[in-house]
């Protein structure tokens, strides 16, 4: 259990839960990335079989990344250094060993959808907002995740016109794999959290990694 | 479940519970029709192959959870790709076969 400025995080029922308090719109800061690593690293020495992250309050999950951080970017270590910063916490969570669970509670854009695209499962409220807008300020993020998730007509829509997709289009989209009701949010990705802690480990750590690796290799390589 | 041939097309015809092998065996064939009354749930084995036959993220999530869904589900996941009554199934991979 524990928490930092921007982060709050526990666990139960072999179940880690990680809550990103940010108000208003949850951006993802620096100290969340940290808070959220710090989470993950207690979660794997208690052996937690699933993590579940959401956001506090009922209006985002994540509105974005803190782009006041680039303000400060100054040479080309200082960008170096941010970019890979921005990556540590997206592989750590493919890494994972044990998978991830998005709770998709409002708002979730820019950084904010790549990291919910980073987890291995959504669920979202109906509540859900979604959209890669870095294209409305010269950026571009969740590119090549919405290229893999989606057809490629799909991905160009949402990339090129940066509109938010709501629950039941992005239900129908694939990018979420169940919508409910605001207030059974929590229970939900706790049963599918459930679901998944009730299956030994290593097979599941196996079929993630698999899963992450499946459109890289080759037929010889599969496991 | 059963596997319907002409040739080297194979089609699955799946009606009750399709899981385990059954379930690697129909996503072994290159068709699956459903009767509306089928159940599934992948096995951890299937990782691969509904990786690359759904995209990842469906493929996480009836995989990772081994959550048992229904006939029109399995249809807007791209599991199968017709459903119909439970009676006409036979008739209709009889008919598919026939097309191929």
């Amino acid at each position: 259990m524990g928490q930092n400025e921007h982060t709050r995080w526990r666990q139960a029922d072999g179940v880690g839960y990680i809550v990103i308090e940010n108000p208003p719109m949850n951006v993802l800061s620096p100290i969340n990335r940290q808070g959220m690593l710090a989470a993950l690293t207690e979660f794997r020495a208690a052996k937690a079989r699933a993590v579940i992250i959401t956001g506090a309050g009922d209006r985002a999950f994540c509105g974005g990344a803190d782009l006041k951080e680039e303000d400060k970017l100054t040479g080309d270590d200082s960008v170096q250094q941010f970019l890979e910063r921005g990556q540590e916490l997206n592989w750590t969570i493919r890494d994972y060993e044990a998978p991830i669970i998005g709770a998709i509670n409002g708002w979730t854009m820019g950084g904010g959808l790549v990291l919910a695209l980073w987890c291995d499962v959504r669920i979202g409220s109906t509540r859900a907002k979604m959209g890669a807008v870095g294209v409305k300020v010269g950026l571009m993020a969740s590119n090549i995740q919405l290229t893999r998730f989606l057809n490629e007509a799909r991905a160009r829509d949402m990339l090129l016109t940066g509109r938010t997709v709501e629950a039941e289009e992005a239900l129908r989209l694939g990018l979420l794999s169940k919508v409910v009701a605001p207030d059974a949010l929590m229970d939900e990705a706790t049963a599918w959290a459930q679901a998944i802690a009730a299956r030994p480990p290593a097979d599941i750590a196996r079929a993630k990694r698999a899963i992450n690796g499946a459109r890289d290799s080759g037929w010889v390589e599969a496991p | 479940m059963k596997v319907v041939t002409a040739g080297r097309v194979t089609i699955a015809a799946v009606d009750g519970h399709c899981a385990g092998g059954d379930f690697i065996t129909a996503l072994a064939c290159d068709v699956r029709v459903a009767a509306d009354t089928a159940t599934f749930a992948a096995p951890l084995t299937a990782a691969v192959r509904l990786a690359r036959m759904l995209g990842e993220a469906r493929a996480k999530d009836i995989v990772l959870t081994g959550r048992t869904f229904d006939a029109h589900e399995a249809l807007r996941l791209g599991v199968v790709t017709r459903v119909v009554p439970a009676a006409r199934l036979a008739d209709e991979a009889a008919a598919l076969v026939k097309g191929a």
